[in-house]
Order: structure tokens, then C-alpha cells, then sequence
């Protein structure tokens, strides 16, 4: 299968006005996405995940503001738009289901309306053949008695139940890319794997292309086909999933993975990343993850360049792991 | 009570469970909801409304021992941790702390008391932004006796090095730390008084994978210097898995399995734990197509009679419908609590 870019994202950088100066959540990010790609993005909380997120959907409020970049959807280029033209793509070719699912759900109006709803703001059908369309797609993420559900208020439903809803919501259009921040973080493992698996399916029966947004590398390595490591709003390192799990070459890539209790004996001492997340309003010069890098030298104070490992395999640093591994594996 | 504790181990006697739970039970009614005032407002009747949140739970944890407890939200882990605690009241049963009853912390405070002390999933709530660290930490200790005005902030030093933090945070406020600090703060505290058990409800939830990595391995550390007993609560197996010698599965308020941690994941026996395993993302191995549990938690109002996870469970007899099962012992020394599998045996 050939796959044709959708998304394709460069430079870009969204900052936020603070007391303490200028603030750049999202800082130099360039993605591209194909149709049917299902792309996931790990970081730590405060990485600029849900910042990235909204910056693509055209969702950032103030105080801020994309300030520079370039986001291009299915060849248009959209940075520019104004609210009405981005009406005319959100909840309808690019969707985003958010971790909590009451603030995507309307309280006081019944789950069945506001689907309607949904599909009636961009196409223009009778509610009756609206209804089917909307039942379909329950019985599509797993809600098994659709007209009790569809008759329910969201506060009537488990946490669980609700984001299947708002998935539900997000498929309706059959959209081209949706955007899914943390749908499962709130969620207990049972109920993840589900949605997880859902999802999976959904997005190959539709091709629509996902992005999964998560600060667990485990849930990502479940679903995605490519794998984007965000760290203090830029990423430093992207790569097929396996790929990138086999031989992580970014040291926080590699750090993240150590850290996990799964990769240590069970009772030793886990391999732990000393210290914490830089303040983005007091960004080290260069790599901003040096100061907590055993690697780093004098080097490392000038921001690295992207340099590829193997084709598609990108990394943001100067002294990256398993190059030598990888380079020798090619030959 | 230390004494008596020292005395037994002279003379080679087995030492008493550091925390024994008898047939505990805890209930909650529960306040009406809008949609409750709503029908009562219209005539109908006002439907009792009581939620068994730990029906009926045996358990011991040993001295020395880390005893995980994993299971779904809302099957009554916290609600356990809290009864084990002395911070709420069972209704009936007894909870043992050194083979004495644990005093009841919401009525009295008593220096046994303070043998067994929780630590919370957030600590920033956990703490109170007015207060400095150094009265924090010895705020519970001065009131006890344990130490004199005049040696607090010598103490607290020394309390803060235990957890990793230097001497400069005294006299700073919990907001000018990180969560990891903030649950550092939480952890001196809760040591600063010699616990012999602490309670940890999922102390590491709210961080982040790097920063909890730090924080296990100071749990794992001081259980060695000071020879803790943990009642370990996470609904993350993998981090549950890496801290605990034993691990209990709770659904629904009741216990379902209890074994040694490596025999429970190399021969999960309950059908809700080989789901619940089967259900963890891992890196590697990919998710399996297969859903081995069907449909969602039942509600905790209105638990379903005799097995109470036998609608979901692939090895339901028609018996699972009416006979609750006990928690019991296999000849592995692993304990279970389903009929199917006892049957068997
Ligand atoms: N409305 C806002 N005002 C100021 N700073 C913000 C705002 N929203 C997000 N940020 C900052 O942007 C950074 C990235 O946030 P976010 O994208 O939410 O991170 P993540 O989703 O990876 O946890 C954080 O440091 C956060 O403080
Ligand atoms: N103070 C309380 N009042 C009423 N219900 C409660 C209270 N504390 C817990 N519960 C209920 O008891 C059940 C068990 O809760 P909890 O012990 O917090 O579970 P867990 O920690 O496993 O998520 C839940 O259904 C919860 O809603
Ligand atoms: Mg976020
Ligand atoms: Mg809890």
C-alpha cells in the first residue's frame, strides 16, 4: 500500500505569553503524516503533547498563539485560516477526542441529539437517516444496546462508556485524521485495551489517519506504526515503532524505556533519568535535555540537528546510542 | 511494643503479623443524587442505597513484607488502605496492628497509632500550601513527644537527607517543589514517626514515568534501612509487580486471588487476573486481538448475587450465579476465590 501525505507539519512553534516572558510549548516540531498512518506521540506531562494537538486542530487560544511554521492538510496549507474555514474541517476531515470526555459531551442534552447534531452541522440529511447513521456507529465502538445509550444523558454513563461515545462522535464524519489526546489515561487497563483495540480496527476498516497522543510508551507501542518522542516541546526522535523500541538512540528515549519497571529485575533499584522536565520559560541553550544526560559534553550546548539513523529513523542529538549497532546491521 | 516484638524473635517464636484483617467490612450510603431528589420531589420512594466497598476481606501483611493490592477503580482499594490505615472505621471485622486493634484514628490519638501511616496519590493535597516543610515534618512527631521543640529543624534535616532532599528546603512552602519533591515531602513525613507499616495508595500515579522511577527506588531503599512493611496500591500491575513479595486482586470489594508476586504472574488462576494481565500494555508483546473480559464493572450499588464476577466470566457455572466463594488455599500455596477452579482441586 502507498501512502499518500496528509498532514504535513514544519517548524512549527506555538508560544504562550506568561508573566515570566514568552513561552514555547510546542518549539520547532515537524511531522508528516500519511492516510491511514496511525502516528504516536510520547512525552512526559508539560512536553507540549496537548499543545501540538491543538495547534494542528487550530484550537489554541490565548495566550497563545502559533507563531511560526507551517501546517498543511491534504496539500492546503491551513495556518493561516480564519475560524469559519476551520468550521468547515474540524469535527468533519480532522477530529479530536480529548482525555476527559465531558468536556467534548453537551450535560444537559441527550447523547442521540448531539450526534445528530454533529453529522447535521456538516451534511445536509434528514434526522431519521441522521439516527441511523449515528446507531451504527455506536454498535461500532462497542455499545451494544445502542437506543438506551442513545436516550442517556452523558452523566448517566460509566467514564469508560462516555469516550467510547465521543470516538463514536469523532468517526461520525469519517474523518481523515483524528487526533487523540490520552483518550485511555483516565481509564482502567481493561477498558484501554478495548478502546485500544477499537480504535485499531476503526482506523484500519476507514483509513482514516491517527495520531495518539500518550505518556505511556507502552500504550503507544500497542497501536501506533510509528512512534514521535516529545520532549520540553520539540521531538528528538522519531521512528517505526519496532524500530525505534529496538534501538532507541536518543538517550531520554533510551532513559524512558530503562525506567520502566517491566525492564528491571523485580525488586531492584529501577534505572531512574535524575532530575526533572526543564522549565520552559528557562530553557537550557542547547539540547534541553543535557542537564540530565549522562552523555552530554560542551557539544551539547548548541541545539542539535535531526540526523537520521536509518531511513526514517531521526534523531535530535549530538552523542546518539546504537548508531554504530545500526549503521553495522545495514552493511 | 517493639519490645514485645524483639522479645519473640529471642526466642525464635514466629513474629505477629505486622497487619491482620478479620472478615472486614465497610459500607457507604449513599447521599441522593439530583436525579434521586428529582423522583422523591415526584413521589417515588426513596430507594436505600448502600455500597459494600470492602465486603469481607481477610488479609495479613508480615513484617518486613511489601503486600500489593491491584484491581479496578472503584473496587475498593483505597477504602482497604484507609481501614488498614486506623483512618476509617470498619463496620465490623477487626484490624490488627501488631496483634493489638488498631486504634481508631478518627476518635483518638495514640502514639500506636502512629505505627501505620498512609501516603496519598497526590501530594500536592496532601500537604498544606501555608505550612513550611520543616513544621510538616515535625508537626506529627512534637505532638507525640517523640522529639523536643528545640531539636525539629536537626530532626527534619535529617528526615529530608532520608528521602533525598537537602537541607534548603526547611523553610520553603509545598508550591515551590516538584511533584516528585512534593512526594518526597509526603514520604519524610510519614517516616518521621517510625511507622512500622505504611500504606501507599498509589504514590505514584500522578508522576511522571522518569520522576516515578526515582520514587519506587526510594520506597525499595527504605523498606531495606528500616525494615517497612507496604501495603502497595496501584491499579499499575507492572509497577505493583516490581515492589511486592505478594500481590492481592480485589474486584468488587472482595478479595479473588492472593499469591507470592512471580507465581501470581507466571499462574494467574482467577479468570479476572489472567484478564486483568492479559489487559496490560507492554512493550513487548502487541496487544492481543482477543477481549477476554466482557462488558463493564457492574455497579458497586447493586453487585451481582453469589460470585460477583461471574456475568463477565468465561468459566461461569450456573452454581457461580447463587454461592459466593470463599478465599482459599490451592496446594501451590496460591489462594483463590472461585468455585470452578476449587472444584478441581
Ligand atoms: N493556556 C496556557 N497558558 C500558559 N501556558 C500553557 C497553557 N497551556 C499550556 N501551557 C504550557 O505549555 C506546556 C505544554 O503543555 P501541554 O501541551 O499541555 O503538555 P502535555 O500535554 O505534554 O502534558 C506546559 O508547560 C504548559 O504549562
Ligand atoms: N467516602 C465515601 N462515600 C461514599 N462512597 C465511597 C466513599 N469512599 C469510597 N466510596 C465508594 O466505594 C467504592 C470503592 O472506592 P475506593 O475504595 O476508592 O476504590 P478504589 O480505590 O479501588 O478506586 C467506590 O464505589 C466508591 O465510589
Ligand atoms: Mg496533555
Ligand atoms: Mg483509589
Amino acid at each position: 500500500m502507498t501512502r499518500t501525505g496528509l498532514l504535513s507539519i514544519q517548524g512549527l512553534r506555538t508560544e504562550f505569553s506568561t508573566p515570566d516572558g514568552p513561552l514555547a510549548a510546542v518549539n520547532g516540531v515537524d511531522l508528516e503524516i500519511a492516510r491511514g498512518d496511525v502516528l504516536g506521540i510520547v512525552g512526559e506531562s508539560g512536553s507540549g503533547k496537548t499543545v501540538l494537538g491543538l495547534s494542528i486542530m487550530g484550537l489554541v487560544d490565548r495566550p497563545g498563539r502559533v507563531t511560526a511554521g507551517r501546517i498543511a492538510f491534504d496539500g492546503t496549507d491551513v495556518t493561516a485560516f480564519s475560524e469559519a474555514q476551520w468550521q468547515g474541517l474540524r469535527g468533519n476531515r480532522i477530529a479530536m477526542i480529548f482525555q476527559d470526555p465531558t468536556t467534548s459531551l453537551n450535560p444537559v442534552q441527550r447523547i442521540g441529539t448531539q450526534m445528530i447534531e454533529a453529522i447535521q452541522a456538516h451534511r445536509d440529511i434528514s434526522s431519521g437517516a441522521a439516527w441511523q447513521i449515528v446507531r451504527e456507529a455506536m454498535v461500532r465502538v462497542g455499545i451494544n444496546s445502542p437506543d438506551e445509550r442513545l436516550a442517556a444523558y452523558p452523566h448517566q454513563l460509566s467514564g469508560g462508556m462516555r469516550q467510547r461515545v465521543v470516538i463514536a462522535i469523532a468517526l461520525l464524519n469519517e474523518p481523515d485524521l483524528i487526533i487523540a489526546d490520552e483518550p485511555t489515561t483516565a481509564l482502567d487497563v481493561t477498558v484501554q485495551s478495548q478502546i485500544l483495540r477499537d480504535m485499531r480496527r476503526l482506523c484500519r476498516d476507514s483509513g482514516s489517519a491517527l495520531i495518539w497522543i500518550s505518556h505511556d510508551l507502552g500504550v503507544v507501542a500497542q497501536i501506533a506504526h510509528r512512534v514521535a518522542v516529545m520532549y520540553a516541546g520539540r521531538i528528538v526522535e522519531q521512528g517505526a515503532t519496532m524500530e525505534l523500541l529496538k534501538s532507541p538512540s536518543h538517550p531520554y528515549t533510551a532513559g524512558l524505556m530503562a525506567s520502566m519497571p517491566a525492564n528491571s529485575p523485580r525488586g531492584q533499584r529501577l534505572v531512574s533519568i535524575p532530575g526533572g522536565l526543564p522549565q520552559l520559560s528557562n530553557m537550557p541553550k542547547g539540547c534541553s535535555f543535557a542537564p540530565r544526560c549522562t552523555r552530554a559534553t560542551e557539544a551539547c550546548e548548541v541545539p542539535p540537528d535531526l540526523s537520521f539513523i536509518s531511513p526514517g529513523h531521526g534523531v535530535r542529538c549530538v552523542f546518539p546510542l546504537h548508531v554504530g549497532a545500526a549503521l553495522a546491521e545495514r552493511n | 511494643m517493639a519490645f514485645a516484638a524483639s522479645f519473640r524473635y529471642m526466642l525464635g517464636l514466629p513474629l505477629p503479623n505486622a497487619i491482620e484483617l478479620i472478615s472486614v467490612r465497610r459500607s457507604f450510603g449513599r447521599t441522593p443524587d439530583l436525579a434521586d431528589r428529582v423522583a422523591i420531589a415526584f413521589g417515588s420512594k426513596p430507594t436505600a442505597h448502600v455500597l459494600q466497598a470492602v465486603d469481607g476481606v481477610d488479609l495479613t501483611i508480615e513484617q518486613g513484607e511489601v503486600l500489593g493490592l491491584v484491581g479496578e477503580s472503584g473496587c475498593g482499594k483505597s477504602t482497604l488502605g484507609r481501614l488498614v490505615a486506623g483512618i476509617l472505621p470498619p463496620d465490623s471485622g477487626d484490624v490488627l496492628f501488631n496483634g493489638e486493634p488498631m486504634a481508631d484514628k478518627t476518635k483518638e490519638k495514640t502514639r500506636t497509632g502512629l505505627g501505620v501511616q498512609m501516603i496519598f496519590q497526590d501530594p500536592a493535597a496532601a500537604l498544606d500550601p501555608r505550612q513550611r516543610i520543616v513544621d510538616a515534618i515535625t508537626e506529627a512527631p512534637i505532638a507525640h513527644e517523640l522529639i523536643q521543640r528545640s531539636e525539629a529543624r536537626a530532626f527534619a534535616v535529617e528526615a529530608l537527607d532520608r528521602v533525598g532532599l537537602q537541607e534548603d528546603s526547611l523553610d520553603r512552602y509545598p508550591h515551590q517543589f516538584s511533584g516528585g519533591q512534593r512526594q518526597r515531602i509526603c514520604i519524610a513525613r510519614a517516616l518521621a514517626v517510625n511507622p512500622g507499616v505504611v500504606v501507599c495508595d498509589e504514590p505514584v500515579a500522578s508522576l511522571d514515568v522518569s520522576v516515578q522511577a526515582q520514587i519506587i527506588n526510594l520506597f525499595l531503599d527504605l523498606r531495606d534501612s528500616l525494615n517497612l512493611s507496604y501495603l502497595f496500591i496501584s491499579h499499575d500491575i507492572s509497577v505493583v509487580e516490581h515492589v511486592s513479595d505478594r500481590i492481592a486482586v480485589m474486584y468488587l470489594g472482595r478479595i479473588v486471588e492472593l499469591a507470592a508476586t512471580a507465581d501470581l504472574l507466571a499462574n494467574p488462576m482467577h479468570p479476572y487476573t489472567r484478564a486483568l494481565l492479559n489487559e496490560v500494555p507492554t512493550l513487548d508483546r502487541p496487544l492481543s486481538e482477543e477481549h477476554m473480559l466482557a462488558g463493564e464493572l457492574p455497579s458497586p450499588f447493586s453487585p451481582p448475587s453469589g460470585c460477583r464476577f461471574h456475568p463477565r466470566c468465561p468459566i461461569a457455572m450456573e452454581e457461580c450465579r447463587s454461592r459466593a466463594p470463599r478465599l482459599l488455599p490451592l496446594s501451590s500455596g496460591h489462594h483463590v476465590s472461585c468455585l470452578a477452579i476449587h472444584e478441581e482441586d
